[in-house]
């Protein structure tokens, strides 16, 4: 008998054998893979949306974990917001005001840190980010919504207030003092920024494979899409705020950005927006229209964010060469696009027709 | 000679024939139809209708919906509700959908304009609004991006 | 004792034959052409069809199989062994059907043995992505199977003549 003829007696056997063979390595190959490599959005996705800090937020898990990590992620921002709100009555930061030039008020850890990281971003951009800058949005009404646009002599009695050096911290007794009557500090220039850095660090403890938060528009991505493919980050379009200037393809990472289209009120055909000047104590009048910051450090794109857009091309571009350590993508009046040589390959502009000037780290 | 013989006893000998005939153009015919078949099941969505008709219009104050249109149809449709502050009208047309009016000092959510794709969302804060944009049937649908900063 | 040993170096060829076609096949197509990576075309189809038709089916299963593991031994990718088998397996199945008619000629049988390929990838790359977005991508493969079938026939008629010609007890 020939070697093929003993095979064709055992061929129904091995036919057996081997599909059996197939079908378990299958089951086994995908039940290695249930719930982590799962592309429906049926299962191990959620995704919730509330109001907080004044804005409104958007937070999304991947992975069998992702219900707790949303939960516990909302659960980070309202704890945040009690501690940094200077509109809650018992937050630390109200208190801090209300003790301006009476006492130093004793602060957590926490609070005095994120207000010792604002003071150094403070000095840090020349003030063009100033903590401090809270009796001047008062006065615009950019607190509570009832607009107006104060006269220059209102504005001069203010703008001493408004001095981020002058705020006294003792790291020791763990205090924060406001020298002066009327001064106060609110953070909302940096808590998103802090606060999306938490609560990614909180989603981080659950069983997730990845998430995307918007905290108001301030962005941040995590962890590996089940697709595979990279985070594809839209940046909005100022001229049209629900479309975008292009995406930017990136890994984890916060995107925030920052200018006079998000916020402003219009009066006798004037338009003034809620970006201030710290020095002049009046909306900014940058010759930037957006200023977005891609940077690993949520507080540190929130604080620049807002800089870079008092500062002015110029001045961002200059400080992007002294510093370095983040990217951007900023959009004059003249609807021109500066990015980073850096971010050229994976940055895609839409099709807006505006031109990109890509920027180089070391200078002309 | 052998082996055929030893195979003709236990097995019929298969004689392959060479030239292109009938029964190969059935053949090739069948798979045609086949990946035609498949084709159209594949590709239905986009030749049977835009996928924009399975798209849908929800607005919610609060976190809770208050209505859920379809985003396409043939009419201009308005709708009027009260929140915190006052009235916001929506206004749904041509595959568009946007806040219109909106009892609110900022109007930010009528200056953000119109939104036609998944993802995209009109916020009226002052008023605890959001009007977005879902796949009606809670399917997955492409965007050109994960998540949009501004 | 003739008889075996010329079985044994027949199933070599053949198998060493298989090899060839699946290797060159990953650098001819390479996996960036196909939407899951491990896909191929199928030209080691070949054998199979020169096969089924020298040896039957069950001798083509072996080599089929040892084809399989030798080009998994060799390249240790998994979902391309998963790939090879399941489409290699279907195609056998849908040739030896077709062949069992006696209607088609050799075009015909590899057609099907193709399309039966591709349909054999495509559910395992759906079982393995858990989702059946690669399934959008079936009418594409079936019409390149097509164009591969006719190939395969094309390539093997030469090669099944010259088997015949050195076959024990065939000319000489």
């Amino acid at each position: 008998m020939g070697k093929f003829a003993r095979a064709r007696i055992l061929w129904p056997r091995l036919i057996c054998g081997l599909t059996s063979a197939l079908l378990l390595t299958l089951t086994v190959s995908c039940a290695g893979t249930s719930g982590t490599a799962d592309t429906s959005a049926s299962s191990g996705m959620k995704s919730v949306d509330f109001f907080a800090m004044n804005t409104y937020m958007t937070i999304t898990a991947y992975g069998p974990g992702a219900a707790d990590a949303v939960a516990a992620g909302e659960a980070r921002v309202y704890a945040i917001e009690n501690e940094f709100s200077r509109t809650i009555a018992d937050s630390p930061i109200k208190k801090i005001e209300e003790n301006a030039g009476i006492s130093p008020v004793v602060v957590s850890q926490e609070v005095f840190d994120l207000i010792r990281e604002a003071v150094s971003y403070s000095s840090d951009t020349s003030d063009a980010f100033d903590l401090s800058i809270a009796p001047i949005m008062d006065l615009w009404g950019f607190t509570d919504s009832n607009y107006r646009v104060p006269t220059d002599a209102e504005i001069d009695a203010v703008l001493p207030l408004v001095a981020a050096d002058r705020i006294v911290l003792d790291s020791k007794a763990l205090t924060v003092y406001l020298p002066e009557p009327g001064m106060a500090i609110d953070l909302g220039g940096i808590a998103k920024g802090y606060t999306s850095d938490q609560v990614q660090g909180e989603m981080q403890k659950y069983d997730i494979t990845a998430g995307m938060l918007s905290l108001g528009g301030n962005v941040a991505v995590f962890g590996d899409k089940s697709d595979g493919t990279r985070w594809k980050v839209a940046i909005a379009d100022p001229d049209n705020p629900t479309s975008y200037l292009g995406i930017l393809t990136t890994d984890a990472i916060s995107v925030i950005t920052s200018g006079g289209y998000e916020r402003y009120f219009e009066k006798d055909g004037k338009r003034y927006i809620h970006i201030m000047d710290p020095a002049t104590g009046k909306p900014a009048e940058s010759d930037l229209v957006s200023v977005t910051i891609i940077t690993k450090d949520g507080v540190q794109g929130d604080a620049l964010s807002t800089a870079l857009f008092v500062m002015g091309r110029e001045k961002a571009i200059a400080y992007y060469r002294s510093h370095g350590d983040f990217l951007f993508v900023l959009e004059d009046s003249d609807g021109v696009i500066y990015i980073p040589s850096a971010l050229a390959g994976d940055f895609v502009a839409s099709d807006t027709g505006k031109e990109i000037v890509t920027v180089t780290a070391e200078g002309t | 000679m052998r082996i055929l013989r030893e195979k003709r006893e236990t097995k019929k000998i298969y004689t392959p024939t060479f030239r292109f005939c009938a029964a190969d153009a059935v053949a090739i015919a069948g798979v045609i139809l086949l990946a035609g078949l498949s084709a159209l099941y594949v590709y239905r969505t986009f030749l049977f209708g835009s996928p924009s008709q399975s798209l849908e219009v929800i607005f919610t104050i609060d976190g809770k919906t208050v209505y859920s249109v379809p985003l396409q149809s043939n009419e201009v449709q308005t709708f009027t509700t009260t929140g915190d502050l006052g009235s916001i009208t929506v206004t749904v047309r041509d595959g568009e959908a946007a806040i219109t009016a909106a009892d609110c000092p900022d109007q930010i959510c009528v200056r953000t304009g119109r939104i036609s794709t998944v993802g995209q969302a009109v916020v009226c804060l002052p008023n605890h609004a959001v009007l977005r944009i879902e796949p009606a049937d809670g399917s997955e649908t492409s965007s050109a991006y994960d998540i949009m900063a501004n | 004792m003739r008889r075996k040993t010329t079985d044994l170096i027949r199933f070599a060829a053949m198998t060493a034959l298989a090899l060839t076609l699946s290797v060159s096949e990953s650098l001819f197509f390479p996996d960036a052409l196909f939407p899951v990576p491990g896909m191929r075309l199928g030209l080691a189809n070949v054998v199979t069809l020169l096969s089924i038709y020298l040896w039957g089916e069950g001798p083509t299963l072996l080599i089929l199989v040892t084809r399989c593991l030798l080009t998994f031994f060799f390249g240790g990718n998994l979902t391309a062994f998963l790939f090879s088998l399941a489409g290699g397996l279907l195609a056998l199945l849908a040739m030896t059907l077709a062949r069992n008619t006696g209607r088609f000629s050799f075009f015909g049988v590899s057609t099907a043995g193709s399309a039966a390929h591709n349909i054999g990838q495509i559910t395992v790359a759906a079982l393995l992505t858990r989702s059946t977005a690669v399934i959008s991508y079936l009418p594409i493969l079936l019409a390149a199977g097509i164009v591969t079938g006719l190939l395969i026939a094309g390539l093997a008629i030469p090669v099944y003549r010259a088997v015949i010609r050195i076959r024990p007890g065939g000319d000489t």
